[in-house]
């Protein structure tokens, strides 16, 4: 029968516990939910960012840009050469 | 365990119960006892009472002494009073009626006490029951309770994992709220370099196509270059190949004339190559034509003088040359210095030079001239050829050898006339190429080498003269005289054309010259005439200025005088000056020092002054802060008065209150002692009472302790109860039994003894009768008494025999019984109440057999059969059994609760001792005794199997809860696992 005051005490404790747990996980399961979406949204994101058709396709153009840059000035200069090589040749 | 202490502690109200049960009995018990002590009394007296009270009955013990006395004394009395047999009969039937009654009332009551007994023992039983299932369900409730208390630290220990786990959660939270804004900068700055890196990529896309147009265009610029460049090469290709091809022609041209010139050297080497053929031909003609030679030689120095006449000619018209280009250097000189006085008039010479290309035009119709008389000149060599010509024919005249000669001669002649034409031609060419000299300058040289070779040529043909000469002197000479001449002449020709043309310009540059020295010199005469006005003029002017400068110097003589004489006035005056300044200086310097003073003094005074007036302003001030300040001191005063006497109130007050609160304070620290005192008691007592607590939890563990051994004692002694009870109700059932035997033998014996009363009333009225009959016959016989004495006697014999022939079995009962009825007041009371019960124990086995001869059978088979039931179902249901022999034990105990249990174990053993020497002598009853403990052990070996099954189950139910709990638990336990992990 002593402990029975104690067991009162350490109910009342248990409740107000337990209360305080459950606000606590409400809490965090509030927070859980904010971060798991702001997760979500940031996996999207990141998604999004890494399948960004954009980037690449800009980077297919500046490359092509430059193949064909780079292609045109060789070969321009080689049919340059080839041309003053002919009319060196004609001439000769 | 702890826990365990409440559901011990809950034992000792069973045990009170069973007290309180057992109390009961203890007075039926000795309630028993006492009537068992009076059942040992009777003996034949079988109709005494159980409830009457000891008084009666040793009253009626009395009573029943007093009738077996008067049984004893019918023979001695009945002959005496036979009247007062009829009252005693009458009472007898009275009291018979009346045994009748009580007998009914006992047997009521008998029955009524049975059933009540039997429902207490229900209502025990399911007082028992409900005690054990309280006990199951409390049993049930602890381990539940145990099981939550279990759940509850377990979800304790959740809450505080849940807890950690909530911490780590939240710390986990925080560091991912941090980790998201970092990570949302980084998609910021992420969305910013892709933004960059697009705009980037767009402008770098851009600069690549404007480089790959820019590359375009370039190339189609260079290719136009080039292709213009090309074009530009073709057009100087073509241009070269047309020039080359000018140049070809040119050369082609040059070539055929070279190759003309060529047949015509060809021709000449042919008829050099004759004419050496002929040479040698003439070589020998040569030698003789050596003396007209030597004629032609002297011809040749005539020509010669001539010649050296001509040269001297030459000669002076060279020094007049020279002295004409003296002259001309000269002119030139002059004219140099004229062009460098006058450039301006350069275009005159230009129109001079226009006259001079005229002239020159003039020059050219003299050089033309002039080549008429190289013409004339030439015509005068054809003259002299033709002198020569005559001279050879003159020749050939003189030798007609040498008319060979002269043909070679004329041929020669004809040669040299070809020759000369060719030279002609020569001339023609060397005036055309002097006409082309500006054209071709390669012609030019080429006409130089045609020259130089023609030279060689002539050189060749001079060589060929000279052989000539060698062969004909005179006329190689001649012809030698005459190409020099020619040469000379020529020479002198283009000198001469060239003199001319020098001397034209010559004469005119000095026509043009003379002209301009005619312009100059009327400019110079207008100049000289301007510089002579101007010189006049200057004449005029010095002439003024010379009267000016007379005048100056009168001036300045007077300016220096008067210089002279203001300097030294200036000098009086400076000094007079200085003197004044420095009279003044000192003067300015002492008014201004004192001007200072002054100053230094009015500002002395001005500071004095506003000092005096702010000490002014000061000390008024200083009087009304004066006067302020009494009028304060003076409302002060009073106001120090005023609050003197509360400062005196206040003092007193505080006075008042020091000494209030002096007292409060000594009230207080009494209080404070008086408290500590009683906190020091207190305290002493809270030690006390703690060593009381310790004391008392101390006394509380051993009284638990004790309690809980004491429990263990209670239910070890709760156990040995029971036996005793199983066997005290087993003694009582056989009481019970036995008394339902006795009821029957009573019964029997009443029948027996109503028997004998109908018997004795049928002998009575057949006495009454024979008693008629005698009297009858007395009255008729009176004479013969002494005959029914002995025919009594016989008779009661006869009953007697009648009596043990109906109760021949439990003769051995009876006996003993007789026995002790004929002992009534034997020391044996205690032992032969034990041997009643013994007996009654072994009754069963002879009341059956007595039961079968007794005609009371039907009332015994009817009684008997609950034991059996009850035995079968103590056999049927332990627990039952169990519990009523509990029940026994505890009545045993109850009866015997006085008494120690060693003394209740002696008791037995001394019961069974005292059985054993009573039963020595009989067998059967030992060997019933014998059959008894074997029965006992039986009994006693289902309690104890009653007991073991009852641990047992409890066993069971108690690991199946344990298992339950355990199954609980361990359900529990994984899913918490399977929560946490």
């Amino acid at each position: 029968m002593a402990k029975s005051e104690p067991r009162e005490r350490n109910y009342d404790n248990m409740v107000k516990m337990v209360e305080d747990l459950n606000r606590d996980l409400e809490k965090l399961l509030e927070e859980m939910e904010k971060l798991s979406v702001q997760a979500t949204w940031m996996a999207y994101d990141m998604v999004v960012t890494r399948t960004n058709p954009d980037l690449a396709n800009s980077m297919r153009q500046l490359e092509n840009a430059f193949l064909n840059c780079k292609e045109e000035m060789e070969k321009k200069w080689q049919e340059v050469l080839r041309e003053s090589n002919s009319e060196e040749q004609k001439n000769e | 365990m702890e826990k365990e202490k409440p559901f011990k502690l809950f034992v000792p109200p069973r045990l009170s119960g069973g007290q309180v049960s057992a109390v009961k009995p203890q007075a039926s018990a000795r309630v028993a006892g006492l009537g068992q002590g009076f059942n040992k009394c009777p003996g034949d007296d079988f109709n005494l009472p159980f409830v009457m009270t000891s008084t009666p009955n040793h009253g009626e013990i009395t009573d029943s002494d007093a009738i077996s006395q008067q049984v004893k004394l019918w023979s001695e009395i009945d002959e005496e009073s036979i009247e007062t047999m009829n009252e005693l009969y009458s009472k007898l039937y009275k009291e018979a009626e009346k045994i009748k009654r009580w007998k009914v009332t006992v047997e009521s009551e008998l029955k009524q006490k049975e059933r009540k007994l039997q429902e207490n023992r229900k209502i025990i039983e399911a007082q028992r029951k409900a005690i054990q299932e309280l006990q199951f369900e409390n049993e049930k409730l602890s381990l539940k309770l145990e099981d939550e208390i279990c759940e509850n630290k377990d979800l304790l220990k959740e809450n505080s994992a849940s807890r950690h786990m909530c911490n780590l959660l939240k710390e986990t939270c925080t560091h991912f709220t941090e980790k998201s804004t970092k990570y949302e900068h980084e998609r910021e700055e992420t969305k910013q370099l892709y933004v960059e890196l697009n705009n980037n990529i767009e402008r770098m896309i851009m600069a690549f196509e404007e480089l790959r147009v820019q590359a375009e265009n370039t190339r189609l610029e260079m290719c136009f270059k080039l292709k213009e460049e090309a074009e530009k090469v073709d057009k100087f290709e073509k241009e070269y190949k047309l020039e080359v091809s000018m140049k070809e022609k040119q050369i082609s041209v040059l070539t055929i004339q070279n190759g003309e010139k060529d047949d015509i050297i060809r021709d000449i080497k042919t008829q050099l190559q004759e004419s050496k053929s002929k040479i040698a031909d003439l070589e020998e003609t040569t030698r003789h034509e050596e003396e007209m030679l030597k004629e032609s030689q002297i011809n040749q120095d005539r020509l010669r003088a001539e010649l050296e006449e001509a040269k001297i000619s030459l000669q002076k018209t060279e020094t007049i040359q020279k002295s004409l280009e003296t002259e001309l250097q000269t002119a030139v000189k002059a004219l140099i210095q004229v062009t460098e006085e006058k450039e301006v008039q350069m275009e005159e010479c230009k129109e001079t030079k226009a006259l001079h290309a005229s002239m020159a035009d003039e020059l050219k119709t003299s050089v033309s001239n002039f080549k008429s008389l190289l013409e004339k000149e030439q015509n005068r060599l054809k003259k002299y050829e033709d002198e020569s010509k005559l001279l050879t024919l003159e020749l050939r005249r003189v030798s007609a050898e040498l008319e060979e000669m002269t043909k070679l001669k004329c041929d020669k002649e004809m040669q040299l006339e070809e020759l000369s034409e060719t030279l002609e031609k020569v001339q023609g060419l060397l005036v055309k190429n002097k006409y082309l000299e500006t054209t071709v300058e390669k012609l030019q040289e080429r006409e130089k080498e045609m020259k130089n070779i023609l030279q060689v040529r002539e050189k060749e043909i001079h060589d060929l003269k000279i052989q000539l000469t060698g062969t004909v002197e005179n006329k190689e000479t001649c012809l030698k005289q005459l190409m020099t001449l020619n040469a000379d002449l020529e020479q002198e020709m283009l000198k001469n054309e060239q003199l001319t043309v020098d001397f034209n310009k010559l004469l005119l540059e000095k026509e043009q010259i003379a002209q301009e020295k005619s312009y100059i010199a009327a400019e110079l005469k207008k100049l000289q005439e301007g510089h002579e006005d101007n010189r006049k003029k200057e004449e005029n002017t010095r002439k003024l200025l010379e009267n000016l400068e007379e005048e100056n110097s009168q001036l300045r003589n007077e300016l220096k005088s008067l210089k002279e004489k203001m300097a030294k006035k200036g000098e009086e005056i400076k000094n007079k000056l200085d003197e004044s300044e420095e009279n003044a200086r000192s003067i300015e310097n002492e008014i201004s020092r004192k001007e200072k003073q002054l100053k230094i003094l009015e500002n002395k005074l001005n500071n004095l002054k506003k000092q005096v007036e702010n000490k002014s302003k000061y000390i008024e001030e200083l009087q009304q802060e004066n006067k302020v300040l009494k009028k304060k001191i003076t409302a002060e005063s009073k106001k120090t008065s005023i609050y003197e006497g509360k400062v005196n109130k206040l003092q007193l007050e505080i006075e008042n209150m020091n000494k209030q609160h002096k007292e409060a304070v000594d009230i207080y620290q009494k209080e404070i002692e008086a408290k500590k005192l009683t906190e020091d008691k207190l305290l002493e007592e809270v030690e006390k009472m703690r060593l009381l607590a310790d004391e008392a939890t101390v006394t509380q563990k051993e009284t638990d302790i004790r309690c809980q051994h004491k429990i263990a004692e209670m239910v070890a002694l709760m156990e040995k109860h029971k036996h005793q009870y199983d066997k005290m109700v087993e003694e009582k059932d056989t009481e019970l039994k036995l008394f339902k035997i006795k009821e029957h033998e009573q019964s029997s014996e009443k029948r027996s003894l109503e028997s004998e009363l109908s018997c004795l009333k049928s002998e009575l009225s057949s006495l009454k009768e024979q008693l008629k009959a005698e009297t009858e016959k007395k009255e008729n016989l009176a004479k013969e008494p002494p005959q029914n004495t002995v025919p009594e006697k016989e008779k009661k014999h006869k009953k007697i025999q009648t009596h043990f022939s109906e109760t021949p079995k439990p003769h051995l009962d009876l006996d003993s019984a007789s026995i002790n009825s004929k002992k009534i007041l034997s020391p044996n009371y205690i032992p032969t109440k034990v041997n009643v019960t013994e007996n009654k124990e072994t009754s069963p086995s002879a009341s059956a057999k007595s039961t079968l001869c007794s005609p009371s059978l039907k009332t015994y088979v009817v009684k008997t059969p609950p034991i059996l039931k009850l035995q079968s179902e103590s056999t049927n249901l332990p627990s039952e059994g169990c519990m009523r022999k509990k029940q026994k034990v505890l009545l045993q105990l109850d009866t015997q609760s006085d008494s120690s249990e060693h003394s209740d174990l002696l008791s037995i053993v001394s019961e069974e001792e005292i059985f054993k020497k009573l039963y020595k002598d009989y067998p059967q009853a030992s060997q019933l005794w014998a059959m008894t403990p074997k029965k006992k052990p039986t009994s006693n070996l289902k309690t104890p199997g009653s007991a073991l099954k009852i641990t047992s189950m409890r066993k069971m139910r108690e690991a199946g809860w344990t298992a339950v709990s355990k199954m609980d638990r361990k359900r529990k336990m994984k899913e918490a696992e399977k929560l946490f992990a």
